[in-house]
């Protein structure tokens, strides 16, 4: 009888550790959390530590500086990027063989030259599908009497162009796969239209938003492609 | 005499509560596992720009988590270097003190006081200066500083 008593308060006093393991482990959570992770603290312990916190506010700042020149030079770079554009003539940016609309070709080297200005260094650029990479890499060195830092990073900021190939080029598709329908109705591209062989097509950049009026509206930069003899030339992509 | 508490005792305590509590114990432990696997992915989860007070290392992180974190303002997602920007080319001043107020007030939480300055345009939280300022700026052009005063 005594044995058995024993045995039970023996398997209570377990299940009461167990409870209080269990209310213990969100406080310990909790206190883990306010003190930041193990890795962080080691690493930035000391005056390497500081060492590296130097170099890491710097990098921090720069892509954030990084980030702005890169939207501040797209806008820029979009505004005015038809007027100089060379398949560009009488305010229509004219597709056929010569000019098959690869605008990013034209479009990286004027954005390069934006943000190397804005961030006063060469950005390396690169537009691929519908994304702008820039990146700079980063190097520091710090010496001490018990330490030395050598610190390399590649700051990076990406975006979606306000002009976007992909996108233009994927409406040019559509209307390809689509024009033998214009055999029965000459307005089945509507809005788009037929004007003698060529196509008119409106289009328009991605939106940003501009203030007025106190307030945000968003932007577009709209524009006209001609399709040059678009029922017999095929698709230039 | 009384048996010693070892885990052999434990599992040979068939009376009582023994099994039942066996049991239970297993159900606990598989509980505190599921638990502690939660808290732990909650936590460190994007941990390095989580600042829950201002210390002489943060205010670097708060004005860059500030600058490159996403903020809805009037139906439109811009990052806080955007509505930096746009805010200098007259929006509404509000939607920028709005956020920066709030922001401020989360890392201040009535332990410091608080000064953000950008765009010719300064707000604050915080009654009181404590003695200690931390201060971090950037220019992008536009100079944005943020300094904290804190206690000792």
């Amino acid at each position: 009888m005594l044995r058995n008593k024993r045995a039970s308060s023996h398997s209570l006093f377990l299940l009461i550790i167990m409870v209080g393991l269990l209310l213990l482990l969100p406080y310990a959570s909790y206190s883990f959390s306010k003190e930041g992770t193990p890795k962080r603290l080691s690493f930035k312990a000391g005056e390497a530590g500081s060492s590296i916190r130097e170099f890491e506010s710097i990098t921090d700042k720069k892509e954030v500086l990084l980030s702005h020149c890169l939207r501040t030079s797209d806008i820029e770079v979009s505004e005015s990027f038809f007027q100089q554009y060379s398949c560009f003539q009488g305010g229509e940016v004219v597709i056929d063989s010569s000019c098959p609309f690869n605008i990013n070709d034209e479009y990286k080297p004027l954005l390069k030259g934006k943000l190397d200005t804005c961030m006063g260094e060469d950005v390396s650029l690169e537009i691929k599908d519908d994304l702008i990479t820039a990146s700079i890499p980063f190097s520091g060195q710090d010496k001490g009497k018990q330490f030395e830092v050598n610190y390399e990073r590649s700051i990076k900021a990406q975006k979606t162009p306000l002009l976007s190939e992909k996108s233009i080029k994927e409406v040019l598709e559509d209307l390809q796969s689509r024009k033998g329908c214009l055999e029965k109705d000459p307005n089945c591209l509507s809005p788009s239209k037929l004007e003698g062989n060529d196509l008119i097509i409106q289009a328009e950049s991605n939106p940003r938003p501009v203030v007025e009026n106190k307030a945000l509206k968003n932007h577009t930069i709209k524009f006209t492609l001609r399709y040059k003899d678009f029922q017999t030339t095929p698709l230039f992509t | 005499m009384g048996r010693r508490l070892t885990l052999a005792s434990f599992l040979d305590d068939k009376r009582g509560l023994g099994g039942a509590t066996i049991f239970i114990m297993a159900i606990l432990v598989i509980i505190i596992i599921i638990v502690a696997t939660a808290i732990f992915i909650v936590q460190t989860k994007g941990k390095e720009r989580i600042i829950k007070s201002v210390s002489g290392e943060s205010a670097d992180d708060f004005l860059l988590s500030f600058l490159a974190s996403e903020y809805e303002v009037d139906g439109f997602k811009v990052s806080g270097e955007e509505l930096i920007f746009l805010t200098s080319e007259g929006l509404d001043s509000k939607y920028l003190k709005n956020i920066v107020v709030s922001s401020m007030e989360k890392v201040c939480n009535d332990g410091c006081y608080g000064e953000f300055s950008t765009a010719g345009l300064t707000f604050t939280v915080g009654d009181e200066k404590f003695p200690k300022k931390i201060s971090s700026s950037i220019d992008l052009p536009i100079k944005t500083e943020v300094t904290f005063y804190v206690k000792k």
